[in-house]
């Protein structure tokens, strides 16, 4: 958590965002709150006053529970959490769009109708990118698979508008709107399901 | 099963995204229809304004800015900050926990591009561009692409749209939070300055060098003017005992106001120890606290309404020494009110001018209050201190903090005094307990409000500064059974104090 705060604090966009965003009429928006004493205690100089906690007090995560500070989060995880339970907190003095613009880009999904030519795509949002790095070496190694084309065909046959019908398309993916802030989240982690299934074969024999 | 992949990955100091970028592919694919035989002419509208658009190599160059890396297992690990700072451009620092560092982009290779035998590793990155561009306006720029011509426009209106990335650096503090920082430091800096190892070293010693004789000098103490600190000045006899009485006047008055106002552990005892034995010998110092806590404001502010218990014991503790060494010698004295106590009051009423009081934090319950003024021969103050005290019951089971060690305050003074059951039983005070018993909360409570409290006429020296903020939230809802189990328990041993007599 430590991490993620001091990543936000040491971009001065975000920083100068959250400070200068204005200050609610009552006491309500606690998160907010906390992020601007924190700013201000690092830029005072007065290192880390603030126990973990006290912020996990004040998030809740996509099932309504707070936040455990015993608990092993990724950092990943938690910057979204972070970054959307904040978003709440400015919407409500109306600087709902500091996340957006400081870190929202997005994917461009293009479907390329073989037959008629017809172009879709859909423009999803996001605010980090979450790159693979299993038999990848480098960022631009896996930018780049990131962005490669597939084909749907088969079962994987594509709708087309023009068409009416189930044709064999072309699917690329990009980056539409590039952010300011670009963050990147590599998957380092991984769940396998494989030893769990390993492990029961060896039981049925 | 969770499983991290050390394996190695590793990261530019600058990257530029162009060539994954939407735009551009596409304008490469049509670039590319045009090589293989498509004229211009066949072209969308779309298609041609991205061969017009031009967006500035800014847009799609970015550097490194920071990097989380995470040392350790998929269960067990530790993250760590590296970032560098926007305003200098090249200093990079190690943040680990409460610790910072230099850090050197050299070292980055190693501990953040990760090995399949190496636990550390980067996790998250952290890219920005050089010069920052205005998102909002870009997004709609990017959008309306539908002919040659947003072609056109969009290139001219890229260039408007970047922001100078040093304004940045000139962030107006959020004032209140800086407002609240340095108040803080300034609170901080008060305490240091006031909660002293040494001043209460100072203060034990003095207490505890105090020597008390048998005498009787309590009519002395009721000449003097204890409520006015300090009072040695003006008196001419007696020196010693009345400048001794000065100290330990000081030493309770710091104890009360700072030290219980403040939590502090071990510091409440070392003080409380000297203080008691003085409350207990010595006529001045009790008759002074006793006097002092007859004011229903003072007894509210540092012991009805206080939310420390430590606090609330101390005081009770003091209080209820102090009781006992006034007591012995007002005996007779009370004796004598006690009997004919009714008819006193009446009196009381008649002559005395009756003026409406108002607590500091005004209840509904304390504006009904009103005060009479002592005579001016005085009431023994045991009987104004017990009086107001039992007078504060609506207040003190409205906030509920203190119950139990006001309960525990009253029986202790009640256990074995007939007189002063005896004065509370004339006074038909006991009829709210009654009340309360019966579960019909209210009614004679009520009738107790009614009554008047004695207020010593003189000004406390205590004063009473609101600090403790809590007190105005009531903490419980008397409803709940077990602090009412509580209550009962206390009013029903009071019952027994009383009935034998």
């Amino acid at each position: 958590m430590n991490s993620v705060l001091q990543q936000l604090f040491m971009m001065p966009a975000f920083r100068k965002g959250i400070l200068e965003c204005p200050k609610a009429t009552d006491d309500s928006l606690k998160l907010l709150q906390f992020m601007k004493t924190i700013f201000t205690n690092l830029k005072n100089n007065k290192g880390e006053a603030y126990n973990a906690s006290q912020l996990c007090k004040l998030i809740t995560d996509f099932d309504g529970q707070h936040l455990s500070p015993y608990e092993q989060r990724d950092a990943d995880e938690f910057f979204n959490l972070l970054v959307d339970r904040l978003e709440d907190d400015l919407r409500v003095v109306n600087c709902q769009n500091l996340i957006k613009d400081t870190f929202g880009g997005t994917f461009s999904n293009e479907f390329v109708c073989k037959e008629c030519g017809n172009i879709s795509s859909v423009k999803e949002e996001f605010i980090a990118l979450n790159l693979q790095i299993h038999n990848k070496k480098s960022v631009t190694e896996s930018l780049s698979a990131f962005v490669t084309s597939e084909q749907l065909t088969g079962n994987n046959a594509y709708h087309c508008d023009r068409c009416s019908r189930k044709v064999e398309a072309e699917k690329f993916i990009s980056l539409g709107i590039l952010p300011n802030v670009l963050i990147i989240a590599l998957k380092r982690f991984e769940y396998s399901i494989q030893m769990k299934y390993s492990q029961s074969l060896t039981l049925v024999v | 099963m969770r499983k991290k992949l050390n394996d190695y990955f590793e990261f530019p100091l600058e990257l530029n995204l162009e060539q994954y970028s939407q735009k551009s592919i596409r304008k490469r694919q049509v670039l590319e229809k045009l090589r293989t035989g498509t004229i211009e002419s066949e072209l969308t509208g779309e298609e041609r304004a991205l061969l017009k658009l031009r967006i500035p190599q800014d847009y799609y160059v970015y550097k490194l800015c920071g990097v989380i890396i995470h040392k350790g297992t998929a269960n067990y690990g530790h993250y760590v900050s590296i970032a560098v700072d926007r305003e200098s451009g090249s200093q990079w620092y190690e943040f680990n926990d409460s610790f910072v560092e230099h850090f050197s982009l050299d070292q980055l290779p190693a501990e953040a591009f990760g090995r399949a035998d190496k636990s550390n590793n980067a996790y998250m990155l952290v890219y920005e561009r050089t010069t920052f561009f205005e998102m909002p306006a870009v997004r709609k720029v990017l959008e309306e692409l539908k002919t040659e011509d947003d072609g056109v426009r969009a290139s001219e209106k890229f260039e408007e749209l970047k922001v100078d990335y040093g304004k940045f650096f000139d962030v107006r503090a959020a004032e209140e939070v800086e407002k609240e920082l340095s108040n803080e430091d300034e609170r901080n800096r008060q305490l240091k300055v006031v909660i002293n190892a040494n001043l209460i070293d100072l203060i034990n010693t003095i207490c505890k060098n105090c020597k008390y004789s048998k005498q009787d000098d309590y009519k002395l103490v009721k000449s003097l003017n204890l409520q006015r600190v300090p009072f040695s000045s003006e008196i001419t006899e007696h020196k010693e005992y009345v400048r001794q009485l000065e100290k330990l006047q000081f030493a309770g008055i710091y104890l009360l106001t700072v030290v219980l106002r403040i939590t502090l552990k071990s510091q409440y005892f070392e003080l409380l120890r000297p203080l008691r034995a003085a409350a207990q010998q010595d006529t001045g110092f009790s008759v002074w606290l006793l006097e002092t806590f007859a004011h229903p404001y003072i007894l509210q502010e540092f012991f009805v309404d206080c939310p420390n218990s430590k606090s609330r014991f101390v005081v009770a503790s003091l209080l209820h020494a102090a009781f006992l060494n006034v007591y012995e010698h007002e005996k007779e004295r009370i004796k004598k009110y006690s009997t004919n106590y009714l008819k006193f009051l009446a009196k009381l009423q008649s002559k005395t001018s009756i003026k409406p009081f108002e607590f500091p934090n005004e209840t509904a319950t304390a504006k009904k209050a009103l005060f009479i003024e002592q005579p001016k021969q005085g009431l023994p103050y045991c009987i104004v201190f017990v009086y107001n005290l039992f007078t504060l019951m609506p207040r003190v089971l409205e906030s509920t903090f203190a119950v139990p060690q006001y309960f525990f305050l009253l029986s202790t003074i009640c256990k074995k005094r007939p007189l002063i059951t005896n004065f509370l039983l004339e006074n038909k005070l006991f009829g709210c307990l009654v009340e309360i018993l019966q579960e019909t909360i209210g009614e004679s409570v009520v009738e107790v409000t009614k009554k008047n409290f004695i207020i010593p006429s003189k000004e406390p020296s205590l004063g009473f500064q609101s600090v403790m903020a809590e007190k105005s939230k009531a903490s419980h809802d008397f409803n709940t059974s077990s602090l009412r189990a509580k209550c009962y328990r206390f009013i029903v041993e009071l019952f027994f104090l009383v009935l034998p007599n």
